[in-house]
């Protein structure tokens, strides 16, 4: 039997990426100052975990000009949305595991 | 030691992850209300129609007005926050749940059942809502579902009660819903 621990996701395990993802899942996008203000994240910080995520084939990132701004606007693929999906059951089981473990 | 780490990681990203879909939830919760308004009307005028005469026609024409109103309002309100709801879901479900109630009620009519008829669609719309507040874990959905019922079963009542009676209702309901969505705002605002 495979530990749920293995099955877990590297590229989106990581936690601010999870929250990326979650936010996403409910939205049809979100713009980039929603999703730091949201996460507490600085621009850069961002900016970096996005490129992981849209490198992944998680998000989509698009760009649209609103008066003399550039707009950026992220959504979930559908392999991010089930990735997320697939990365909270493999989180639920391992603490699953891991209480039935402690009782 | 290990194996308890891993948990309390395991743990706090879960809780993360909840704490953040609840949140966007709430921000394109307005979108969720426009269209929960749209469909009250639109009941709310099958309701009416039990009565017949110009409350019905009053109504059928005030629900696209009101409904494109709070919809404009909720898409301008989403993009200035830096959110947008799923347009698909946003128009799908009311139009699902629209055209399943005015089929029974069209369907009810053509087999002389009044009483279906006029509560059949308010009872289909509002059985919806409350399913997808309980599925999407959104109370105000719940709520809006159980607020559909009794402005139906309202209206349905009074519908005798001339045209003045019935516009004095609709607009309370709409201020009750643009209050619920005020109230909803400041418990948005507290810090989780």
């Amino acid at each position: 039997v495979t530990h749920p621990a293995a099955e877990l996701n590297d590229t989106i395990h990581q936690r601010v990426r999870l929250g990326i993802l979650a936010v996403l899942k409910e939205t049809r996008r979100a713009d980039f100052a929603y999703l730091r203000d949201e996460l507490h994240l600085t621009d850069g910080n961002l900016s970096q975990h996005l490129s992981v995520l849209e490198d992944g084939g998680y998000v989509e990132i698009s760009k649209t000009i609103e008066g003399k701004k550039v707009r950026t606007w992220v959504s979930a693929t559908k392999a991010g949305r089930s990735a997320l999906a697939s990365e909270l059951r493999s989180l639920r089981a391992l603490l699953r595991q891991t209480d039935g473990a402690a009782d | 030691m290990l194996e308890e780490r891993v948990a309390i990681d395991a743990r706090d990203s879960v809780r993360f992850v909840e704490t953040a879909r609840e949140r966007a939830k709430n921000d394109v919760g307005l979108a969720w209300l426009a269209v929960a308004l749209y469909s009250a009307f639109a009941v709310a005028s099958v309701a009416l129609g039990g009565g017949g005469g110009q409350g019905k026609f009053f109504w059928v024409l005030a629900a696209p007005i009101v409904a494109l109103a709070a919809f404009g309002w909720a898409f301008v309100d989403g993009r200035e926050r830096g959110v947008e709801a799923p347009r698909l879901a946003l128009i799908g479900i009311p139009f699902g749940l629209l055209t399943l109630a005015f089929a029974l009620g069209a369907l009810s009519w053509y087999m002389q059942l009044p009483v279906l008829a006029q509560f059949g669609p308010p009872i289909v719309v509002a059985a919806g809502y409350i399913a997808i507040g309980v599925q999407r874990r959104l109370s105000v959905m719940v709520l809006v579902g159980f607020v559909v019922l009794v402005v139906a079963a309202t209206f349905a009542l009074l519908s005798g009660g001339g045209d003045l009676l019935q516009a004095g209702l609709g607009l309370a309901y709409v201020f009750a819903l643009l209050l619920a969505r005020v109230g909803w705002r400041v418990a948005r605002r507290k810090p989780s």
